[in-house]
């Protein structure tokens, strides 16, 4: 089928970061319907899953960024996605990230795939900073931002309900 | 980016652009969008677009935006949609409220299908129309579709027009 977009991959140690595909649909479906997704809009059923995934793959045609499908290198299988997520109504694009399955959690795929979707921004795309709108109650996303060495910058109840805004920067950088 | 553009006498289609959002946040706060999905919020409109303009990159086809060839200014959409509840590719339009009755829709469908034939290679496509939305049941018979009463739409009720690409338009 015809490429009509031209869309950047990573790679790191384990994993491969490409733009959303056909493939992704059925593992993002399945997290989306899940428990899981509660920090996410969820759960939700297949119409509303179908819309949400799409809606992220589309960002990359309107904005010309997106978040990545993270995809392990052994196996090709989509594990979750990372990158930033950019809706109309956000005032900024927002580095978000998911795992898929809780089997993927506590192998550090999350942080390893953050790190390069945030390199590349800095990098490739010249951003001086990006923000993370995360949940009060989403724990493992809190320390994950604080383990990316993001800056709890404020309350972002402007944005996203119940959500403080942390901010990463380029590397010795910081704020 | 590949560059997809489809010139019709008096239309450009071509990519979705940002730009082209503004014009659906109306659409979708208005009443025009009862038949196509229902009034929804800005947001909503946001997730419903995006997704569908994600056809390109999932499946390599999708909607075209539409502008004028002597103004460039935007008239609508014309293209491939194809939501998780839908059975099949559909060739749906939209035109913005300025822009009715002049064609424009019919201009750019017919170019669509064309397109769908010669690149896509496909023989059919249907339109998912409302029966309460007489206008676009009309064009889609006015392009050349037939009505299938036994075919699956989206919801019990509505009308499916088939179009059989073969013939050429």
């Amino acid at each position: 089928m015809t490429r009509t977009l031209d869309l950047p991959q990573l790679e790191t140690e384990r994993l491969i970061l490409r733009a959303p595909g056909v493939a992704d649909t059925a593992p993002m479906l399945g997290f989306l319907a899940s428990e899981r997704a509660e920090f996410y809009g969820g759960p939700m059923n297949a119409y509303d899953g179908w819309h949400k995934f799409s809606a992220y793959a589309g960002q990359w045609l309107l904005r010309g960024y997106g978040m990545f499908s993270v995809a392990l290198k052994t196996t090709d299988q989509c594990i979750g996605m990372a990158g930033p997520f950019h809706p109309d109504h956000f005032h900024e694009p927002e580095m978000s990230w998911l795992l898929t399955d809780a089997e993927f959690e506590g192998k550090g795929y999350a942080a390893e795939a953050c790190l390069a979707v945030l390199d590349h921004l800095f990098t490739s795309h010249g951003w001086s900073s990006v923000v993370s709108y995360i949940d009060r109650a989403n724990t493992a996303s809190r320390k994950l931002a604080e383990r990316l060495g993001a800056c709890h910058e404020a309350r972002a109840e402007d944005v996203v309900p119940n959500c403080d805004s942390y901010r990463h920067f380029p590397a010795g950088g910081g704020a | 980016m590949t560059q997809l553009v489809l010139n019709t006498e008096r239309l450009t289609l071509r990519l979705p652009k940002l730009e082209d959002f503004e014009h659906w946040a109306t659409f979708f706060a208005s009443e025009r969008s009862v038949f196509e999905r229902g009034m929804r919020n800005r947001k909503d409109a946001w997730t419903t677009w995006a997704a569908d303009v994600a056809l390109w990159q999932l499946k390599g086809y999708g909607p075209f935006g539409i502008d004028t060839r002597d103004t460039g200014t935007y008239v609508g959409e014309v293209g491939i949609y194809e939501p998780e509840s839908y059975p099949e590719p559909e060739l749906g339009w939209f035109v913005t409220p300025d822009a009715e009755g002049k064609g424009y829709a019919q201009e750019a469908a017919r170019a669509v299908m064309f397109w769908a034939r010669e690149t896509l290679g496909w023989n059919r496509l249907i339109n998912i129309i409302d029966p309460r939305n007489d206008r676009s049941i009309a064009l889609g018979q006015r392009l050349g579709g037939v009505i299938d009463p036994d075919a699956d739409g989206e919801t019990p009720g509505d009308i499916v027009i088939v179009h059989d690409l073969r013939g050429g338009s």
